[in-house]
């Protein structure tokens, strides 16, 4: 099998013949600079200078059987929070990472109500820039960027196309609690659910319609048909089943259903504990759904709950990546690949590859599937 | 049902307004402040903590409920310095330096003053000698270093060289945590406790003060 058949069997959630053909998904986005390198600040600067760096730490690794579809650049400007970047506001080589602060504010549940999504998100989007996007064609100016997302996934589909290698989304989005939650701040939006619950629901629903349009219309004009939905507040980390059930669930259901009806599988990446929330995943559509754990899940139980309804993709943990040997993380993976045989499986990492990860670890989990043991 | 039980109860349910309004009233009734704290909110919180631990309650019941006991124990402050009531110890705590991420560090923080500890909160991106600097400006019992990222967790090590070298040792206890910190971690680098979630930090915190 080349990697497109061995993504396309695990969506099938057939059983696998031979380990080999589980497909492989390191995500490397940030990593592959350490390997290529060049530094954070390098792979930052644009989608020609990450694919290099991609390419680069693909050839010394190998080749994963699943790409990551975007540049460090573009994944922080889908992801809609305000961040810090390599070079700008961070050293050369520092990771980037998100800074939470409560910039939404509750009368914004009600303007998301009486006036929509955009309304909100236009200049929100426009205000977490640096420097912030300002003056006429606010919209049109924060509308360029998730086009320009889509065009280069498009032409990075272009390169791994000719590989056989397929991508694991082709464009991104987040439920509208998910994206409240990060944009007021956790401490504010957790006492939103206390104090003003109706107004939070409220504006779930006003925005989920708006959000899923978006979403089909990002993908689409990458060509593709997987999205990736970052629902990382919404995990027992944070949250009971009872307010998962109530403020969560509902409008993420019918995310994907809506993608799904579109003919999109939905990435869901499912950073914290999702354990008790996994079951519920079981009322969806069987195989609409590829599920990425990052080792704060028990991944045996995760698939045990779903084998036969959704994909599981990971796991295996960044501390491990980084602190462990070649041979626990392949004694690691062994355990996932024996679990996952009976199919509707991806083997890759928790999340994404630490930048202290060991390369010859990254060798060990990518090698892992080839190899027998 | 005593006073006391309410608050206790109006605590556990993030019943911010309430617990005000208990407080208050015990306050009327001649209850003294340190017995409304340590056997109103601090039990409240005990158990919020508790239930934390047990996936009973998540991170928005703990939220509400600190809110409630900051609400009720604000009305408590000047009357515990007027009568000289101190805390049962302090705990300097921060993320460690490169690292930006704060909720689990924010939940220690609720969860350790739930204990009556007062925590000196250094924010993030803190540098080994700021932890060791603010321990001694304060007198503190404790160090507390969170981590999110597998780069930063290496600080954690240099803290624990910086209490040393500051001849701290003895009197200092480094606490460490984050989501990718483990047990095995925390002997490799030589702190003194490592937990797994913010409940067991502010137990250990407690424990360690007795």
């Amino acid at each position: 099998m080349n990697s497109q058949q061995k993504f396309d069997h695990a969506l099938s959630m057939q059983p696998f013949a031979k380990r080999e053909d589980i497909p492989v998904f390191p995500h490397t986005c940030t990593f592959a600079a350490v390997v290529a390198g060049v530094t954070q600040a390098d792979i930052f600067r644009g989608n020609d200078a990450w694919m290099d760096a991609y390419k680069k730490c693909c050839d010394v690794v190998g080749y994963p059987d699943v790409a990551f579809p975007l540049g460090p650049k573009t994944v922080t400007y889908i992801e809609q929070m305000k961040v810090r970047i390599p070079g700008r506001e961070l050293g050369e080589n520092e990771l980037f990472q998100f800074i939470e602060e409560p910039i939404m504010q509750e009368s914004d549940y009600d303007l998301i109500v009486e006036k929509g999504f955009g309304a909100w998100q236009t200049p929100f989007v426009a205000s977490i820039q640096n420097p912030p996007f300002k003056g006429p064609f606010l919209k049109f100016k924060v509308l360029k960027g998730f086009i320009g997302c889509g065009m280069e996934v498009k032409k990075n589909k272009k390169f791994w196309d000719s590989k056989n290698i397929p991508l694991m989304f082709h464009s991104g989005t987040a439920p509208a609690f998910d994206t409240f939650s990060m944009s007021r701040g956790m401490g504010e939006f957790c006492c939103d659910l206390y104090d003003c619950p109706e107004k939070v629901k409220a504006a779930c629903e006003a925005a989920t319609p708006e959000i899923i349009k978006t979403g089909i219309t990002g993908v689409k004009s990458a060509g593709g048909n997987r999205i990736a939905i970052f629902a990382m507040r919404s995990s027992a980390t944070f949250i009971s089943t009872d307010m998962f059930e109530e403020f969560a669930w509902p409008y993420l259901k019918q995310m994907i259903l809506g993608f799904y009806e579109a003919g999109i599988v939905s990435v869901v990446h499912c950073d914290g504990n999702w354990l008790p929330m996994l079951p519920y995943f079981k009322e969806l559509p069987k195989g609409s759904c590829i599920i990425e754990l990052d080792g704060a899940t028990d991944i045996v139980k995760a698939y045990e709950i779903l084998k036969g309804y959704q994909i599981i993709r990971g796991d295996v943990p960044p501390t491990l990546m980084a602190f462990g040997t070649p041979e626990e993380v392949t004694a690691y993976c062994n355990k996932l690949i024996d679990m996952g045989m009976e199919g509707g499986f991806i083997l890759g990492t928790g999340c994404e590859v630490p930048l202290n990860c060991k390369v010859e670890n990254l060798k060990a989990l990518i090698d892992s599937v080839r190899r027998n043991p | 049902m005593s006073i006391l039980v309410e608050i206790s109860e109006a605590l556990q349910k993030g019943k911010k307004k309430l617990v005000v309004q208990y407080v208050q009233q015990a306050l009327e009734e001649g209850v003294a402040p340190q017995q409304i704290l340590n056997e109103g909110l601090l039990p409240g919180m005990d158990v919020v903590g508790q239930k934390f631990k047990n996936n009973e309650v998540f991170v928005p019941e703990v939220l509400v409920a600190a809110r409630a006991m900051n609400a009720g124990a604000e009305l408590l402050k000047p009357l515990l310095a007027e009568a000289g009531v101190g805390t049962p110890g302090k705990m300097v705590l921060g993320t460690v330096k490169g690292d930006l991420h704060d909720i689990g560090k924010n939940l220690v923080k609720m969860m350790v003053e739930g204990k009556g500890i007062e925590v000196i909160d250094l924010g993030v991106d803190v540098s080994a000698e700021a932890f060791v600097e603010a321990a001694k400006e304060h007198g503190a019992d404790i160090i507390g270093c969170s981590a999110l990222l597998t780069t930063t967790m290496p600080v954690m090590a240099e803290v624990v060289k910086a209490v040393e070298a500051a001849g701290l040792k003895d009197k200092v206890k480094v606490m460490i945590g984050g989501a990718p910190v483990t047990e095995e971690f925390c002997k490799s680098v030589g702190a003194d406790y490592y937990t797994a979630d913010a409940a067991s930090a502010a137990m250990v915190a407690a424990e360690i003060l007795k």
